[in-house]
């Protein structure tokens, strides 16, 4: 089984060591000359662990990305990746996923990005006061929803909203949102610039912090409209 | 995008069709199309695919604590997991999450996978969470691109024999002498193939082998794997009743436990091969 570790050195590329060892078997005429000493390849478990710990969080799983949602957005903690509630969210997923092939990407997943503009914060104000106070109330902390009893409109900030780690706490997601769907009963379509005045006016508002956050984008490409500063700056301008 | 076989050997398409003992064997084994090494580029991606694939090829080196044999993922899961009906890991992807009567409960892929190293592996499982896990399954993702979510591709899991039958030991001691010691050993305790010298036959009884509570414990499981896989250098020539025959004899040696296996199937509907009692019993007779 040490003709494994040819693909064990690719799982874990700088994690081989070696080891002197002899082959052969001595002969009686030249007993030690016959033995061969050679560098025998092993796999250095402490290496490994350093390995995998520097190549820690490159790629997540779904269960990770239900998981950023419950930390991020709902400002929870994280279910277990293998317990019930969390088998039974994959498994609506991938129900909801049937018949749509591995690894494409289906139209209309995502959002809908428009723009980029500047926001402004002000005219935003006024945006909110006309189309949205209706449903998120003057302070933005949620009420139902009167055309709809069952449907309540989530706090758009404060400590009942989600935390600044969210996508929605960034101001390009916000505005794509709000430019689709917002008001939700669509008694007007914002333009682009009115969504990222709203956008501007909501995001600019307090909400939870994300202890760690300062550690997202590792590789250093936050997109622009992160709302904090992380570690690992941009490498260019 | 629709997969279709890369390869149709004659005969292996009837599958679901009775077949005659006398039928010649298959031409050819058969592999499932995956993705070309191109779409691998030198991303975070890429890296956890290329890991993966290495982890399910060196898992015993790469992972010592978690395998308890002489056996790695490869050793059932053929041509690095894309031989049809070689338990292929092309597809599986697309099939989970998914009921699975043995634990009477829907699992995730990560569950499946664990399933190996528990039972096949006669080991522990790795963290479900753990770049280990996420990384065979970024692999197993890659593996079924295209492939239609849900969808069973054809050439999955075994080509069961149908019917199946009865497999006789002693006659299995026979064909296992001329067809199967050159690889595995007189003892069955595995050696390295000597027409492809990387690779390794694995021990098929014993302390090094799988335990009780593996698939290829079960006698219609290896009788299927040995007709379309064995003898390694000349799949397909063994009759199915040759197939029984050995299966029965490999799977009358002794081999590790699996604690707990009394647990299994726990809705009382075991398939009738399972080598092992377990406590929920059937409620009608086996068919």
């Amino acid at each position: 089984m040490e003709g494994d570790l040819g693909q064990g050195a690719v799982a874990f590329p700088t994690c081989v060591k070696y080891r002197r060892a002899t082959v052969g078997r001595p002969t009686a005429a030249a007993s030690r000359r016959s033995q061969r000493v050679v560098n025998v390849p092993v796999l250095d478990q402490s290496s490994v662990k350093q390995f995998l710990k520097e190549n820690r969080d490159i790629r997540q799983i779904i269960e990770d990305r239900v998981n950023d949602c419950f930390k991020r957005s709902l400002n929870g903690r994280a279910l277990n990746p293998a317990g019930r509630d969390m088998k039974d969210i994959v498994t609506y997923y991938a129900w909801l996923s049937r018949g749509t092939a591995v690894g494409a990407r289906t139209k209309g997943q995502g959002i809908d990005s428009i723009g980029p503009f500047e926001g402004d914060k002000k005219r935003g104000a006024t945006v909110f006061a006309t189309s949205c106070t209706r449903c998120h109330g003057a302070d933005g902390q949620g009420i139902t929803i009167r055309s709809h009893p069952s449907l309540w409109a989530p706090p758009l900030w404060g400590p009942r909203s989600f935390s600044i780690g969210a996508g929605m706490a960034r101001v390009r997601v916000a505005a794509a949102f709000i430019h689709r769907h917002m008001p939700f009963d669509r008694l007007v379509a914002p333009t682009e610039g009115q969504a990222f005045d709203v956008a501007a006016f909501v995001t600019g508002q307090p909400r939870p912090d994300f202890p760690g956050k300062e550690y997202d984008w590792p590789n250093g490409d936050p997109p622009p409209d992160v709302a904090y500063a992380t570690l690992k700056k941009r490498a260019g301008p | 995008m629709r997969r279709a076989l890369a390869l149709v050997g004659t005969g292996l398409l009837l599958t679901s069709c009775q077949r005659p003992a006398a039928e010649p064997p298959p031409s050819a084994v058969q592999r499932l199309p995956s993705p070309p090494e191109s779409t691998l580029k030198d991303d975070a991606l890429a890296r956890a695919v290329r890991r993966g694939r290495a982890l399910l090829a060196a898992t015993r080196d790469s992972l010592p604590a978690h395998v308890g044999n002489a056996l790695r993922c490869n050793s059932c899961h053929l041509d690095e997991g894309t031989r049809a009906f070689s338990m292929p890991y092309v597809g599986v992807y697309a099939r989970y999450p998914q009921y699975r009567s043995r634990r009477a409960a829907v699992e995730l892929i990560e569950d499946r996978i664990n399933d190996c190293f528990v039972r096949s592996m006669n080991g522990k499982p790795l963290d479900p969470a753990g770049p280990d896990m996420r990384d065979i399954v970024t692999y197993l993702a890659w593996l079924s691109r295209g492939i239609t979510v849900g969808q069973r591709i054809p050439g999955q899991g075994i080509d069961s024999i149908v019917p199946p039958l009865a497999g006789d030991s002693a006659r299995g001691a026979l064909v296992f002498v001329a067809h199967c010691v050159r690889c595995h050993g007189a003892g069955g305790e595995g050696a390295r193939v000597p027409t492809s010298p990387g690779l390794y036959a694995p021990p098929l009884w014993g302390a090094r082998s799988f335990n009780i509570g593996a698939g290829m414990a079960r006698l219609r499981v290896t009788a299927a794997f040995v007709r379309t896989n064995m003898p390694f250098d000349a799949p397909g020539t063994l009759s199915p009743q040759q197939a029984f025959d050995v299966a029965a004899f490999v799977n009358a040696h002794a081999r590790p436990d699996f604690e707990g296996k009394e647990g299994d199937w726990p809705r009382g509907d075991p398939p009738p091969d399972v080598a092992y009692r377990t406590r929920v019993a059937r409620a009608s007779p086996p068919r």
